[in-house]
């Protein structure tokens, strides 16, 4: 083949730029602060938006008040950061402390990626019994503690008094008592053309709420106690899963109180234009910000016959690192240790700190909104912990919810398949 | 013995660039074959498992349909890619006032990053407050439409009206160099002869292109098949996976799921289609030659 001269030259000249614009581009700098006789701790998490800068906060406190240590953040995307640990782990730059998901420490011990932290932790005077349950079932495998809680955060309901008080519904006199309830309390609002309930379609979030129905509703663990194989499709549970399904469904398709597909419901509520909003803990400084006094934000409501509400907890996880010294190792449990204590500083960040202690603190419950759902720590329903299998993050099980919502499979038929998805990936 | 000898400087001259192909390029595609025959974990046990991986991507109904997926996307985008650029060539090649900055206009698009082009598009495309929609609104459409997650439909419409934005440029410039080849006589002699416009760019433009053309069907389809950070980033695969391709499917197995044995054995599949493409496509270059 005969390809013309000046095509070959445009061709090379393309491709020479391409290369060049690439190996051009500023190669990471890392800050590396080495002061005589100051350990530096390589510290990765996961924050963004509210979390990233509270953090920021945190560890330059930290940093001022600790002349001896010098914690180095590093804040990695949150959608691939499970990807980044274990590869950063896989070619020894590991860091020497790490955010974990606690319900994601089951998959980095099967990874190999962390290890367990007992005697770490018993001697910077970290004491378990303070922590909240929910997060130390799952720190736990096997008898040996492998994380140590941070918080817990978990969804909210968050509305706009505006817009309530605009279709005339008085926000103080908000009472939410069951799913219908809210359905025409949202039938209400649309009327007057706000959107009623600022909630996307894709993700992990409709899951979330499924699962916070599924346990309203008396659904047990959805999970066997091996862990081994599902068990929301059993005799015992399998209406429950499809009502609660049902119930998600008819939200997106039957009462419309959540409009198709929204791209960006933070947002949409940011603007005003929403009444509710379901959402993390993370964003009530995020839409106070947006919002000021016009926002509400109250516990997770109880739609069926008892409360339950989906959450997650941050903890910190010692990452598997033949090159972090004892001294290194001492100073990370010494940071650790300091944030547990002085976790109202955390709270800032919108979480429920997991050390039960600090709800008592002045300076937590001068902080606003708090205390209003301080108290949904008792309550919370984690996604369960497997060895191999984190639904969050699980795409097939994620497209298959999202094809019963965009009607693509049919309500009971889509959960059966659910369980089946979930089956063989735990068999894997 | 003595062809060495005689070559010897050429394979000095060659040697730089060899162990840099042989250590980035040929080894990993060896490992690759390897991995695709173990389970292989990261930090674990590698142990063979003979076509095991293979055999499981064949019962995968994901995998099949992210195969599928990617066929829609080259049937649809390799045409577009031929026909749109060979038409925006034509454009800054024909005798106008500021060709230059259409040239320029049309590439612009090509010298930005995937992630820069598919944010800026995702912004663009969401609802509630997106550039597109808003503009819909403007017109009198009054509809809020998620253009990326709303129907399998308009999540493909959308990849494919970023793809051709994002990457005609290329393909124009390959078009411009071999219109600017053609020499000028064949159409003074056309004119001459009282051809009309259409009439030159039937008989002697389109003829002329035949080469690259084919050059750039080839390129595209390979390109195509490949396709991957626009639809990551831009639907992520969805809506309910109706967007997932290949190298997806690849991406989400090998380091998502960390199941590295599939995702090996499923881009040693994707090597061997685009090696059967390719074998065609030079079958058909070799009977034009």
């Amino acid at each position: 083949m005969k390809v013309a001269g000046k095509t070959k030259v445009l061709v090379a000249g393309v491709l020479i730029a391409g290369t060049l614009a690439t190996a051009c581009s500023p190669s990471q700098t890392q800050s590396a602060v080495h002061q005589s006789g100051t350990t530096t701790i390589v510290f990765w998490d996961l924050f963004g938006g509210a979390d990233g800068t509270t953090m920021n906060q945190i560890v330059k406190k930290f940093n001022q008040t600790h002349p001896s240590i010098h914690v180095q953040e590093e804040t990695q995307d949150w959608g691939q950061y499970y990807t980044k640990l274990i590869t950063a782990v896989l070619g020894g730059k590991a860091p020497d402390l790490a955010i974990s998901h606690v319900d994601h420490i089951g998959i980095l011990r099967t990874q190999g990626v962390i290890e367990p932290l007992d005697k770490e932790a018993a001697s910077a005077g970290i004491k378990w019994s303070q922590f909240f349950e929910p997060p130390m079932k799952d720190a736990v495998i096997n008898g040996k503690h492998y994380a140590i809680p941070l918080d817990i955060h978990t969804y909210l309901l968050f509305y706009n008094k505006k817009v309530l008080q605009s279709a005339g519904i008085s926000p103080s006199q908000l009472n939410i008592a069951s799913y219908n309830d809210f359905v025409s309390i949202c039938n209400q609002v649309k009327e007057h053309g706000y959107v009623p309930l600022s909630f996307g379609e894709s993700g992990w979030g409709p899951l979330a709420i499924w699962e916070t129905f599924y346990y309203q509703m008396g659904g047990t663990s959805l999970l066997n106690k091996a862990g081994t194989k599902e068990t929301f499709t059993d005799a015992t549970n399998d209406a429950v899963a499809i009502k609660a399904m049902q119930k998600l469904y008819d939200l997106y398709n039957t009462s419309h109180i959540i409009p198709s597909n929204i791209s960006n419901p933070d947002e949409l509520f940011k603007s005003g234009k929403a009444a509710f909003c379901i959402e993390g803990t993370w964003s009530v400084d995020d839409f106070h910000k947006a919002l000021g006094d016009q926002l509400g934000v109250a516990q997770m409501p109880v739609f069926f016959q008892q409360p339950a509400a989906w959450a997650d907890s941050h903890t910190f996880v010692l990452p598997v690192n033949p090159n972090r010294t004892p001294e290194q190792t001492k100073d990370a449990m010494i940071f650790v240790k300091w944030i547990e204590n002085h976790a109202w500083m955390w709270a800032k960040a919108g979480h429920i700190p997991a050390n039960k202690i600090i709800q008592n603190t002045p300076q937590f419950k001068a902080l606003p909104y708090r205390s209003n759902y301080g108290s949904q720590a008792s309550f919370v329903k984690y996604f369960p912990m497997t060895d191999t299998v984190w639904m969050m993050s699980d795409n097939e099980i994620l497209n298959k919810l999202q094809g019963i919502l965009l009607k693509q499979t049919p309500v009971a038929r889509g959960v059966q398949e659910m369980g089946q998805i979930l089956d063989r990936q735990l068999e894997e | 013995m003595v062809s060495v000898r005689k070559y010897m400087p050429s394979y000095l001259l060659m040697l730089p660039f060899l162990i840099l192909y042989l250590l980035f390029t040929f080894y990993p595609i060896v490992r690759g074959l390897i991995i695709s025959l173990q389970k292989f974990y990261v930090l674990g046990t590698k142990r063979f498992v003979g076509l095991a991986n293979y055999n499981y991507l064949l019962h995968d109904s994901t995998f099949l349909s992210s195969i599928w997926h990617t066929v829609i996307f080259v049937v649809f985008s390799v045409p577009l890619l031929v026909i749109i650029p060979f038409c925006l060539a034509l454009i800054v090649n024909a005798p106008i006032k500021g060709r230059k900055i259409y040239q320029a206009i049309f590439f612009l698009p090509m010298i930005l990053g995937v992630s820069v082009v598919s944010s800026v598009w995702s912004a663009m495309l969401g609802n509630y407050g997106g550039l597109v929609d808003a503009v819909l609104n403007a017109i009198g459409i009054h509809q809020e439409i998620n253009w990326t997650a709303q129907s399998t439909q308009l999540a493909w419409i959308s990849v494919l009206a970023v793809t051709v934005w994002w990457t005609a440029g290329f393909n124009m410039v390959l078009y411009l160099a071999a219109l600017q080849d053609i020499p000028k006589e064949l159409y003074e002699a056309a004119s001459l002869d009282g051809a009309s416009g259409w009439a030159k760019t039937c008989f002697i433009t389109l003829p002329s292109v035949k080469r690259v053309t084919i050059l750039i069907v080839f390129l595209q389809f390979i390109a195509s098949f490949n396709v991957f950070g626009q639809i990551f980033l831009l639907t992520g695969g969805g809506p309910a996976g109706a967007t997932t391709t290949i190298v997806s499917y690849i991406y989400e197995k090998s380091f998502s799921e960390f199941l590295f044995g599939p995702g090996a054995a499923a881009s040693y599949i994707l090597f061997f289609i685009l090696l059967i493409v390719s074998l065609i496509q030079l079958r058909l270059m070799s009977k034009t030659e």
